[in-house]
């Protein structure tokens, strides 16, 4: 990207790499977490016996670690990528992940330093005590958690969703990741629902589901005025952090403004030949791909323009004098596809004035996509898949 | 909900006088029984003469007698005082109305500033805070199991969805099939979703209020989504192949967006003016509630129509913009200004609780540009679908002629090939002569008869449904008006059964007419001296249809405008059958003769110009009529003829016509020779420029057809089109006899060789004498038959 400073290629795919893996993590950790939602759709006795599992593990000293360093990572790296941006007008996907994943941390950090202020409470975190908070105690919190499940949800599965499917053979993944996408959060939500159907009542005074061997029966350990002290601690913490990573947010909204008015602008004239022809004028600091899609030319892009599918790949027929040769990463793309030395990716192809023509290689309704035609490691069936 | 009681009463009333009749005394005890304000006087022990005699006088009264009359008919009663109302009181209930409108919206505009305040408070009566939450959970929910589901279903009906959208259409029927193929997956989400959500919410325990509130934000969301499923049917903004509109990608989406915003206002403020009108059924004071709700509803409706406004002028703002086609700003204009009023009018007619006059207004208002866009729509489906057949022909053409010119260059090639090969041949070497290249068929616009019908019918279908939702909106059923008898209702049913009349008769017209003068336009008249195709039939049929077809259907109109209007038309239709009857025994023949002649042209017995023989006549056919034709004798004579007199007729103008001619020649003609020669007049004959076309099989010797006394007889014969055997003929006669002289061959002349035995002492007077005599010899046998002179 251009102004990230001396090895600007091995920068961007080592930002890749560690926003892969830490998202990676985290979803994984969202997952035994909705999983645990789930089981309330049987008891809250069972939520709490399994607790230790689903949720626990990821609270121990290591993971609790893993999963902050992940947390930040993420988050930072998020940034860059905002900052990175060429335009706004992404692809609803696109824009669905970042609208959700701004809004992640201003939702999530209450709940974090809330559930991190039972400890020095004296309090354990069960499930029949949170959610009796949640349904009773503060239903709006309750529902801003539930906000929060899907939008956190959302975010970590368009992440994943674009991951798999920009691998080779990735049919039969994503064959059973469809349903897993919907499967979970609904049955967390409804286990959500069921286990407060079963709390609600004992609050209001009736019968209903009360724990047997209750940690927390002795109450706070703590003196009151301390506690409200951890309590509005806990608060205190949770807005700041969320009003922190929104300003981060900003910045980087900020200094991407920035970076494009300091942007030279000008104009590239773009003709696609071969089926499916279009001519259009277009600004320059767009790669290929933004070009086209920002005037309605319809292109192949199965990863969206992060340079990993080589679905977007076209043959530059002239103006390619002017374009910077293909960077480590570009080639590795095109090496997979045993591709021909004028074929480039339009998503990574930053076109910055004069004439350009192009054809491309994958048709947009990927009737010609070839998976053999890769050097593919995988030994799953090939299919299309996008 | 004050009728039935007010029926009632005057039931029971009827019956009691009826009663009456019988029983006096109980008439003094039932009448305020059922009127139930006097008291109940004590009934009369026993009719008294008097009484009697009172009651007889009564009864033969007329006065009395008429209101018992229409008391014992107590629904008639009613139904007469009912239309008894007058103008003026009908008048006076609707301005009493409008003023309680008025005195209502007064209220409800003080109110407005108090709605917010007055919403929050009804939601704390009726919910607790926990249980706004919950049930916002529970929204949450199941909107996410429905959208979950759908995007399962989009998931996996993506790649052929893209293949639908990005696939290439060529004709607008393609895209059609394309759009809806496209419209029924993207309506399966949705259903995916409504049940979905639907099955979803049906499982969480509600509130009952939060229930209908959220059933009705439901019903929106579906609601608002079919809206927007149908523009992504016909303008296709993110698929521009799929796109049925006449307009580019950019005016697509800005159109849907409108749209868009545009539902999700009026949709949502349906919804939300609901809201407080559910509260109220949960309400014990709903009374006080009516005000508010009025006042919602009024700001409801006024921002609905600023967002109204602003689409409207934003709209016709921007898409004159982003089209490349130049748009008149004057006709812009007008139609910005008709939607701002048209939409004004709507909104100040439900102001002032017109209902029904508000839905007229829409109606209307919609009715005048929907039938423009419709027409140009179909016009631009039409164009497309003439454009794609063209540019098929084209295509058709130009490889026909690649075709074509790669066999000409192969030709060519191999022309002097073998010349060389055959340098030594006798035959010419010269290059084969140029081939003309392939006539291409002119293109002919397949639908030029389709387009107007489709345009009516749309029209007609258009227009039926605006009858009967304005119907509808005025309350009236168009099914059961024969049951209202009151003179607004007459008058409607009248206006909507002929308009329904006249849209029929209408399609129908335009249908036929377009058909019948397609055919009529597409007739090519014969060139002079050809005889006439087989549409000539056809030609001289269709006026006559054309006619028949109109005066039939304006009949039929006006017999239904008739029986519309309650005139009994079973006399006229039996007056016009009677009259039928004896038109027809009187006019027996001619209408043998008009029948006939449609059975001959039906038959293709004969075409105008065809040169026919019917008995002892001859001649051109120079007019058909509906009785009779008209033949021309080729010598000038006209003749009459009424087809009911035509047994058998023979046409000599049909596919072609043989020719036999005969020579004499002397017995020692050479017939080779003879034979020769007659074939090289005929390939003279057939290289004529004139008639050289119209030859089928040329001059040819048939041989020695007949020896005959003095001579041999030499048959040739020739086959042409009808009409030019007689000048081939003449040319064949001198060519012919050119021939033979200059070959010296004879045409056989009359001689007679007399032989006088032993005359060679007689002197010539003598021998002169003998021959004489001799004529009487030659003169016997008769010549043979000749020819008949038949030519025109």
């Amino acid at each position: 990207m251009p102004d990230a400073p001396p090895d600007p290629v091995q920068l961007a795919g080592l930002r890749r790499g560690l926003m892969i893996g830490s998202g990676l993590v985290m979803f994984a950790f969202l997952t035994c977490h909705l999983t645990n939602l789930a089981l309330g759709l049987h008891s809250v006795a069972l939520m709490d016996s399994w607790r230790w599992a689903l949720s626990g593990l990821w609270t121990g000293p290591v993971m609790r670690v893993v999963l902050g360093t992940a947390l930040v990572l993420h988050f930072s790296m998020a940034l860059v990528t905002i900052y990175c941006r060429n335009t706004l007008r992404l692809p609803s996907y696109d824009m669905a992940q970042l609208v959700a994943g701004v809004l992640i941390v201003p939702l999530l950090a209450p709940h974090v330093f809330g559930i991190m202020a039972y400890h020095p409470l004296g309090l354990v975190p069960t499930y029949d005590l949170v959610l009796r908070y949640f349904w009773t105690l503060s239903p709006f919190d309750g529902l801003r958690q539930v906000v929060m499940l899907v939008v956190a949800w959302l975010h970590g599965t368009i992440g994943v969703y674009t991951w798999l499917r920009s691998r080779d053979g990735s049919a039969r993944s994503l064959r059973v990741f469809y349903p897993f996408v919907v499967i979970v959060p609904v049955l967390a939500l409804l286990g959500y629902v069921e286990a407060g159907r079963q709390i609600i009542p004992v609050a209001e005074g009736g019968g209903g589901y009360v724990m047997a061997q209750d940690p927390n029966a002795a109450g706070i350990q703590v003196a009151p005025q301390e506690a409200a002290q951890i309590v509005a601690q806990a608060k205190r913490n949770g807005i700041l952090t969320g009003e922190v990573a929104l300003v981060l947010v900003a910045l980087a909204f900020a200094a991407r403004a920035l970076r494009i008015a300091a942007q030279k602008q000008g104009q590239v004239q773009v003709t696609y030949l071969g089926r499916r022809k279009a001519s259009f004028a277009a600004q320059s600091g767009l790669t290929l791909l933004e070009m086209a899609r920002l005037n309605d030319v319809p292109h192949a892009n199965v990863c969206r323009g992060r340079g990993r599918c080589g679905t977007c790949r076209v043959r530059v027929l002239q103006g390619a004098q002017q374009l910077p040769p293909p960077d480590a990463r570009e080639q590795k793309v095109l090496d997979h596809w045993n591709a021909a030395p004028n074929e480039r990716l339009a998503c990574q192809l930053l076109p910055d004035h004069g004439f350009l023509e192009v054809e491309r290689v994958v048709q947009p309704d990927y009737s010609d996509l070839d998976y053999s035609a890769a050097r593919t490691k995988s030994t799953l069936p090939q299919g299309n898949t996008p | 909900m004050s009728g039935l009681p007010v029926v009632l009463r005057v039931l029971l009333f009827g019956v009691a006088i009826s009663l009456g009749l019988l029983a006096p005394p109980a008439l003094a005890q039932m009448l305020p029984a059922t009127q139930g304000d006097a008291q109940t006087p004590a009934a009369p022990a026993q009719a008294s003469p008097n009484d009697i005699r009172e009651l007889m006088r009564l009864l033969a009264d007329p006065q009395i007698q008429d209101w018992l009359q229409e008391a014992a008919n107590p629904a008639e009663g009613a139904a007469a005082q009912a239309a008894r109302t007058s103008l003026r009181q009908k008048i006076e209930a609707r301005l009493a109305a409008f003023g309680d409108r008025v005195q209502a919206l007064g209220l409800a505009w003080q109110i407005v500033p108090r709605i917010p305040e007055v919403l929050a408070s009804q939601w704390e009566r009726q919910l607790s805070h926990a249980q706004k939450v919950r049930s916002l959970t529970y929204i949450l929910t199941f909107l996410v199991i429905g959208f979950g589901l759908e995007w399962l279903y989009r998931r996996y009906m993506n790649l052929v969805l893209l293949r639908i959208e990005l696939a290439p259409k060529e004709a607008p029927l393609q895209k059609l099939a394309g759009a809806v193929s496209r419209a029924a997956i993207i309506s399966g989400g949705l259903l995916v979703f409504a049940i979905g959500s639907i099955g979803a919410f049906e499982m969480f325990d509600w509130h009952p209020l939060v229930q209908s509130v959220v059933l009705d934000f439901l019903t929106l969301v579906l609601v608002v989504r079919v809206a927007l499923t149908l523009s992504l049917f016909f303008q296709a903004p993110f698929a521009p192949e799929l796109r049925l509109v006449p307009y580019g990608t950019p005016v697509a989406k800005h159109l849907h967006r409108l749209l868009w915003v545009l539902s999700v206002t009026v949709g949502l403020a349906v919804v939300l003016s609901l809201v407080l009108a559910r509260m109220s059924a949960f309400q014990d004071d709903a009374a006080d509630l009516q005000a508010v709700v009025l006042a919602q509803s009024v700001a409801l409706a006024g921002l609905v129509l600023l967002a109204a406004w602003g689409c409207i002028w934003v709209g016709f703002r921007r898409v004159p913009r982003l089209t490349a086609a130049a748009c008149d700003p004057a006709v812009t204009r007008f139609w910005r200004n008709y939607a701002i009023v048209w939409v004004g009018a709507v909104f100040g007619c439900w102001l002032v609780g017109a209902f029904a006059l508000m839905w007229s207004v829409v109606i209307v208002g919609f009715v005048v540009p929907a039938l423009k866009l419709l027409a140009a729509w179909i016009d631009h489906f039409f164009d497309q679908s003439t454009a794609a057949l063209y540019e098929e022909h084209k295509t058709e053409a130009a490889a026909e002629l690649a075709a074509f010119e790669a066999a000409e260059a192969a030709r060519q090639a191999e022309a002097p090939e073998a010349a060389a090969g055959a340098e030594d041949a006798t035959e010419t070497t010269d290059p084969a002569p140029p081939v003309a290249p392939p006539d291409m068929p002119e293109f002919h616009d397949p639908y030029i008869s389709t387009r107007p019908i489709v345009k009516r019918a749309a029209r007609f279908v258009l227009l039926i449904a605006a009858v009967f939702a304005l119907a509808s909106a005025w309350g009236i059923n168009i099914f059961a008006l024969s049951q209202d008898r009151s003179v607004a209702g007459r008058a409607l049913e009248v206006l909507v059964d002929s308009f329904v009349a006249l849209l029929f008769a209408d399609l129908v017209w335009t249908w036929a007419k377009t058909l019948i003068d397609k055919r009529i336009a597409d007739y090519e008249p014969p060139v002079d001296g050809q005889a006439p195709g087989p549409e000539a039939r056809m030609i001289t049929l269709l006026p006559l249809l054309r006619t028949i077809l109109l005066v039939t259907l304006l009949t039929m109109v006006s017999l239904s405008v008739l029986t519309a209007l309650g005139v009994n038309i079973a006399p006229i239709l039996a007056g016009a059958g009677i009259l039928g009857i004896a038109i027809g025994f009187g006019t027996q023949s001619l209408v043998r003769d008009i029948v006939a002649g449609i059975f001959f042209l039906i038959d293709d017995a004969f075409r105008l110009g065809e040169y026919i023989e019917v008995g002892d006549l001859v001649g051109t056919v120079e007019s058909i009529s509906i009785r009779s034709m008209r033949i021309r004798h080729h010598r000038g004579k006209v003749h009459t003829v009424p087809y009911g007199e035509l047994k058998s007729l023979t046409n000599h103008s049909r596919d072609w016509v043989i020719m036999k001619l005969e020579f004499r020649v002397p017995f020692d003609t050479d017939l080779m020779l003879v034979k020769k020669l007659i074939k090289k007049v005929g390939a003279e004959l057939k290289a004529n420029e004139h008639y050289g076309p119209s030859i089928l099989s040329t001059l040819k010797s048939q041989g020695v057809r007949r020896m005959e006394e003095f001579n041999m007889v030499v048959g040739v014969k020739f086959m042409t089109k009808p009409g030019e055997q007689w000048l081939v003929r003449r040319d064949a006669y001198q060519k012919v006899r050119d021939i033979f002289e200059a070959n010296g061959i004879r045409m056989a002349e009359r001689n007679v060789k007399v032989e006088i035995a032993g005359g060679e002492h007689l002197d010539p007077e003598a021998q002169k004498a003998v021959a004489g005599a001799a004529q009487d010899a030659i003169e016997k046998p008769s010549a043979p038959p000749k020819p008949v002179p038949d030519e025109p």
